[in-house]
């Protein structure tokens, strides 16, 4: 019995269910962006980017916590399963990150006055951002795929401490990054329609996410599939005969 | 053979990245009455020291009523701040409607590549 394509079927139809539940969470998150939460006092409509701009930092931040969790499982049971999640989670954490990244000036250029600060927020998820471009270079330049497997993985991992930081660096450092409205210790302050609203966007991303996450995987399976096949074909083809070799 | 599920699941996203460009083309007629009326309810005013940025007055307290009207500057409503709403939830998605294409055009890619081999 192959078990292989029937495994990715069930990953294409978990990506299409989960994909739907995404659409639904989506149209409901766009439905109380524009017509539900309420137009923010001090910055004005320009604060309906926070309701992109957070989901796609807690996506990307959760999907680099996937990349670094699979990576030590692959660097430890050398699982192809686990690193094909790790790269599937760390292409998609890139993609929301240069969302956050985009959105971000956006935001700041009307509230601030300026594209981009220097300040530790920004600037460690600019780093982050590199890291995780780093990963894929790193894959795609060893000299074998399995080398760049390994040394991806240890980026990973590495890359994984650079979010704790951005977690906490308003906390830390002299900031001009707003603090956390919903994560705090004394309970959310936001207007309960703002905080409904980006629980909902939350829940939306988050279903996105893992719909993306699966069809990605699928991809990296298949892909697995037919190296296995095109080894396969090699192994079962009659060797070339050398010439000059036997006279 | 080309996977039904990869097709559908772009037919899918590629309606929800029209429907989230288009839905922020609404906003600005909404802003206007959604400022007009609750906005300047004290909890919607908290919200607004929190979500500033540090350097912005740093008042936690609600703005001070004279009549029922804020006292306060409303803020600046410009058209360019509606712009860059627009900009960004256009970006977001296309950026997210771009990666499906992508993903969708490799797995194309390696079907063929399999067919091929006889897969």
């Amino acid at each position: 019995m192959d078990t292989e394509p029937q495994s990715l079927r069930g990953t294409r139809t978990a990506a299409a269910v989960l994909a739907l539940l995404a659409a639904a969470g989506v149209l409901a998150a766009l439905y109380m962006v524009f017509f539900y939460a309420p137009t923010e006092t001090s910055m004005g409509i320009v604060q309906r980017i926070f309701y992109v701009h957070v989901p796609s930092a807690w996506v990307a931040f959760m999907a680099f916590g996937i990349v670094a969790l699979c990576s030590l499982g692959y660097l430890w049971l050398r699982d192809e399963r686990l690193d094909a999640i790790a790269v599937s989670a760390a292409e998609l954490g890139t993609v929301f990150t240069t969302i956050v990244l985009l959105t971000g000036p956006l935001w700041g250029r009307i509230a601030w006055g300026a594209w981009w600060v220097w300040e530790p927020r920004l600037t460690l998820t600019l780093l982050l951002w590199f890291i995780y471009v780093g990963y894929f270079m790193l894959r795609g330049a060893a000299e074998s795929a399995e080398r760049g497997k390994r040394f991806a993985a240890v980026l990973g991992i590495v890359g994984a401490v650079d979010i704790p930081l951005i977690h906490l660096s308003v906390q830390w450092f002299r900031s001009q990054h707003p603090k956390p409205v919903i994560l705090r210790p004394e309970g959310p302050t936001a207007d309960p329609e703002i905080v409904q609203t980006l629980l909902v966007s939350l829940l939306a991303f988050t279903l996105l996410f893992f719909a993306l996450l699966l069809y990605r995987y699928g991809l990296e399976r298949l892909r697995a599939r037919v190296e296995a096949a095109r080894l396969r074909a090699a192994d079962a083809r009659p060797a070339a005969p050398i010439e000059g070799a036997f006279r | 053979m080309r996977s039904h599920t990869s097709r559908r699941f772009r037919l899918l996203l590629a309606a929800a990245a029209a429907l989230c460009i288009s839905a922020p083309l609404a906003v600005p007629a909404l802003a206007q009455e959604s400022a007009s009326a609750p906005a300047s309810t004290p909890s919607t005013a908290s919200t607004s020291t929190e979500a500033q940025p540090s350097t912005a007055t740093p008042s936690t307290s609600a703005p001070a009523l004279s009549n029922g009207l804020p006292t306060e500057p409303a803020p600046p409503r410009t058209l360019r701040a509606y712009w860059h709403v627009w900009i960004a939830f256009t970006l977001a998605w296309l950026l997210l409607f771009g990666y499906v294409v992508s993903v969708g055009r490799r797995f194309g890619k390696v079907e063929r590549e399999l067919e091929a081999m006889g897969g």
